[in-house]
């Protein structure tokens, strides 16, 4: 069973989610070893504060003067307009009922980005390579690359370069190879 | 089928991976429900939810449409004897406001310095149990008054009652009263005995046979029953008579459009009462059994006639007496309106809205068709529950003490608090709590503002959109909007009583709270006996109870109930809610504090040579300043233009669209602005739809559109009656090209009006 695919990506979202301590004291050290699994050159990710850490979240992801500088929503890409809960989030839900599941929302919405990362881990898990190969293709990476420019656009600090960096190898990668994977097997 | 892995990793990361707790994904997910097929398009099929608008303070009765938990489409009640099935562009956007990606989402604290705007996202209980801790803190350390809130609107109500129960005189510092309608409501509580003018009008337009507006621009500000009612006015034929230095939408449908000099409208005024009594068009029968004070008003007004007025005003004899004739012959069925927003000049304000009230007395414009009208108080239960008012022990010094009528409104003068927070003179004033109002964009001078926050202990804001205010709060919470929340019963005593309950139309989106559930938590932390119910639908059903009603059967109904109204009473039965029970024509009591009984002119200052007046007002998709970043409303209107006299702009060189700065007599300076040429307004003025010009940059569509009249408006004066602000004022020239350009003065000025200066 391919857990540590999934567990990787359940990592991603919960690293893309509000910090807690956790996150904090293994997030950097963790991140840095997967740059280099991935042949990734990142910085090093210096030393950060829990409360830093947060400052930095909200600047990027909830509030800061600029508005926040990647608001982690499915919608507000997928969306001319760029608000929340619009064809993006039900686009996610969509392919998440494909699984018989649906997000525990709140104080989420259910197209944040940590949702879709844990998707992908337990589409892996399942080994439902049809579906996410679809939501890959037809969904995460129609608006991933945008968060992903936006946020690094907003000269984060680099735990968040680096979190930005090491999901966009890793959801490529794995494209990559989930297309390989059904070609290969008729 | 065959498993592998996908991406190969190292022991190392494996080891790291392992080492979090992650657990299995059940935090994001939960096998779903069975989902109902077939869904039907747009809002079709949607869940109808009867609630109140809240995008202005008008409250229109609403459906709001909800499909799959989702709001998709506002519209208004059709059973709804005010709005009908209709809402305004404003109305519409609220779904904007609500799935807003700009909206606080979590309680937030600040983590930078003040005002830089860094935050960190922190837990319910810690931000309640901070903002508890230093109203506590600073209560003890200063005593209570050194606790003031601005607020505004239904979310603040709740609030308001802590801060009444800590004992502070600061408790209710709304703009509604000190930067609006303060001086309107107090002459007309004193010509009338009741609040002819406040949050409603009572001014029966639909009915007029003439309509009378001094600086009113309905269509450009919008309720939409009233604008209604006035439509259906025009359309059965009333005359329209508008006084305005700017051709405003209502004087683009007027019969007379008087292009006054700003600052002489109570001129105007008393040469037209004069002229009313000399030419004998006034209600002898009215006058004679339901007015107070007539032979003192025509002794008062004797020597203003419209000779005298027209060189004043700047206006033509021929004008004026064609448009009170007009007004005299629709007599009793003629709306002089009283107006709203009324803190323009500082000193006269209360006298010009009392002429506008002796107008109506004379003319019997009183509780009849098209006159001003009497409310129809629609019946409820009381519930104690959301009350939690307290008497407040005035201090020794109390920042009303100079305004003797400032005790008719709750608070203290916004003005005068804001001078204690930075003086520390009466009193010391060491925290603020914000909530429901822009304070950076309402209140005059916002630079003072500004340096009146740095010297606060603490501030905090309940905010929906993270605005100027958030921006220098040290704890922000997320208030729910309108739609995510109850409030109390919302009845409607105007032509077209009715009752309607705001309902959430969808659960508070992120960890936004209603307003009650706040001051709920509060309170509990304060150790205020007050909000005992554990949610709000407990006192709602009290209310209705006594309206024999419950939520259900309220729902059932379509969400509404209309009464009918009594606005009107025959001259027998006719008793005004003033001591005598008439009007009075004569105030005799403002003796006791030295004001005239019957109003005088007294100039007001005019521009200094080189400037212009600042005039400012609405545009009709747009709310105050709270609007502005809604994505749909931005659509519409993203900015302001400068309106600028024709015959000024090309002695100037500036041609319409042109961008321009404008810089006032302090030598502040706005945002850029596109300059509107055009002859529809006064030399001697220029316009400035208010909101805009954003200093906030987590309004990020908002911010840096436009010029903000706000931060132009540095010089203001307190009306002596009520404290309120003044906000016409102060004075601007143009900035083109980064060179200041003075304004011409095409309209000479008579000697009788003084010009501004600077030390005054």
């Amino acid at each position: 069973m391919s857990s540590s695919d999934r567990d990787l990506f359940l990592f991603l979202g919960r690293a893309f989610q509000y910090p807690d301590a956790q996150v904090a004291l293994h997030g950097a050290w963790t991140l840095k070893k997967l740059a280099r699994d991935l042949g990734l050159d990142l910085p090093d990710v210096p030393e950060i504060s829990l409360e830093e850490l947060q400052t930095e979240y909200t600047r990027l992801f909830i509030n800061s003067p600029e508005g926040a500088a990647a608001p982690p929503y499915a919608s507000i890409y997928r969306h001319r307009a760029g608000f929340l809960y619009q064809e993006g989030h039900d686009e996610a839900l969509s392919y998440y009922r494909e699984m018989g599941f649906e997000p525990v929302e709140g104080p989420e919405p259910g197209d944040h980005i940590g949702f879709e990362l844990a998707f992908v881990g337990l589409l892996l898990e399942e080994g439902r390579l049809d579906l996410l190969e679809r939501f890959l293709g037809g969904h995460l990476l129609k608006w991933y690359p945008e968060l992903a420019a936006r946020l690094l656009a907003a000269r984060p600090h680099p735990f968040y370069a680096a979190l930005a960096q090491v999901t966009d190898a890793c959801l490529n990668r794995l494209l990559e190879e989930v297309v390989h994977e059904e070609k290969r097997v008729p | 089928m065959k498993r592998r892995e996908f991406l190969k990793f190292s022991t190392a990361s494996c080891m790291a991976l392992a080492a979090m707790e992650l657990g299995g994904g059940k935090a994001f997910f939960r096998p779903a429900k069975a989902m109902a097929s077939g869904e039907l398009p747009g809002s079709l099929g949607a869940k109808e939810v009867y609630s109140v608008c809240e995008m202005c303070f008008w409250r229109c009765p609403i459906v709001a449409k909800v499909k799959g938990g989702k709001l998709v489409k506002i519209e208004g009640n059709p059973k709804s004897p005010a709005n009908g099935k209709r809402v305004c562009a404003r109305g519409n956007s609220g779904v904007q406001l609500l799935y807003d990606p700009d909206r606080v989402k979590y309680p937030m604290k600040r983590t930078g310095a003040r005002g830089e705007g860094k935050w960190a996202r922190i837990s319910w209980d810690e931000a309640l149990d901070e903002v508890a801790y230093n109203m506590k803190k600073v209560r003890k350390k200063y005593g209570p008054h050194a606790l003031a809130y601005f607020d505004h609107g239904a979310s603040a109500e709740f609030m308001r009652g802590l801060f009444m129960h800590m004992g502070t005189e600061n408790y209710s510092n709304e703009p509604a009263f000190f930067q609006c309608v303060g001086p309107v409501a107090e002459a007309f509580i004193s010509s009338m005995g009741y609040l002819v003018s406040g949050t409603r009008q009572y001014t029966d337009m639909g009915h007029a046979k003439a309509i009378l507006l001094v600086g009113s621009h309905i269509g450009e500000n919008v309720h939409v029953s009233h604008v209604r009612e006035y439509i259906q006015g025009l359309a059965n034929g009333a005359k329209l008579v508008v006084v305005d230095p700017r051709f405003s939408a209502p004087a683009n449908k007027a019969d007379v459009w008087l292009p006054i000099r700003p600052g002489t409208d109570t001129a105007l005024l008393l040469a037209w009462i004069n002229y009313v009594i000399q030419h004998k068009l006034y209600d002898k029968d009215f006058v004679a059994n339901h007015c107070e004070g007539f032979e003192a008003v025509k002794e008062g007004v004797k020597d203003y006639t419209l000779e005298w007025a027209a060189r004043i005003c700047d206006l033509k004899v021929a004008d004026m007496e064609a448009a009170i004739r007009m007004l005299a012959k629709a007599a009793p069925n003629v709306t002089i309106h009283p107006g709203r927003h009324s803190t323009w000049y500082g000193r006269g304000d209360v006298q010009r809205h009392r002429a506008l009230a002796i107008l109506n007395g004379l003319l019997g414009a009183v509780a009849v068709p098209g006159g001003l009208y009497l409310p129809t108080p629609v019946k409820t239960g009381k519930s104690e529950c959301p009350e939690c008012e307290a008497e407040v022990e005035e201090p020794d010094t109390s920042l009303k003490d100079d305004f003797p009528y400032a005790g008719n409104f709750p608070g203290n003068p916004t003005a005068k608090i804001i001078e204690a927070t930075l003086t520390g003179e009466p009193y010391p004033i060491k925290l603020w709590g914000v909530n429901g109002v822009n304070i950076l964009q309402t209140i005059p001078n916002p630079y003072d503002t500004m340096e009146a926050i740095k010297k606060l202990d603490f501030i905090f804001t309940e905010s929906m959109m993270a605005d100027e205010a958030a921006m220098w709060a040290d704890i922000v919470l997320p208030g729910a909007t309108y739609l995510e929340r109850y409030d109390s019963l919302h009845t409607y005593d105007g032509i077209t009583p009715y009752l309607a309950v705001r309902q959430p139309a969808v659960e508070p989106l992120f960890e936004s709270k209603s307003s009650y559930w706040i001051a709920r938590e509060l309170a509990k932390r304060l150790g205020v006996d007050c909000y005992p119910c554990e949610h709000e639908v407990e006192y709602i059903e009290e209310e209705l109870k006594g309206a024999g009603l419950t939520l259900e059967k309220l729902n059932r109904m379509g969400g509404i109930v209309s009464y009918k109204a009594n606005p009107y009473r025959s001259r027998k039965e006719l008793k005004l809610p003033t001591e005598s029970g008439k009007v009075n024509l004569a105030v005799a009591h403002y003796e006791d504090d030295d004001f005239d009984p019957v109003p005088k002119f007294e100039p007001t200052p005019a521009p200094p040579k080189g400037y212009a007046r600042l005039i400012y007002g609405r545009v009709p998709v747009h709310t105050f300043s709270r609007t502005m970043n809604n994505l749909w409303l931005h659509n519409e209107w993203p900015e302001n233009h400068a309106w600028v006299n024709d015959e000024v702009a090309a002695k100037l060189g500036i041609a319409d669209g042109d961008t321009i700065v404008l810089e006032n007599q302090d030598g502040k300076r706005s945002l850029e602005v596109k300059a509107k040429v055009t002859p529809g307004i006064r030399p001697d003025a220029i316009y400035l739809p208010h909101g805009f010009g954003s200093r906030s940059k987590r309004l990020t569509r908002a911010y840096g559109k436009g010029a903000s009249d706000q931060f132009l408006i540095t010089h203001y004066e307190n009306c002596p009656f009520t404290g309120a602000s003044s906000h016409r004022t102060s004075f601007v020239r143009i900035v083109k090209g980064g060179k200041a350009l003075d304004i011409p003065e095409l309209r000479p000025l008579p000697r009788e009006i003084p010009r501004f200066k600077k030390s005054a």
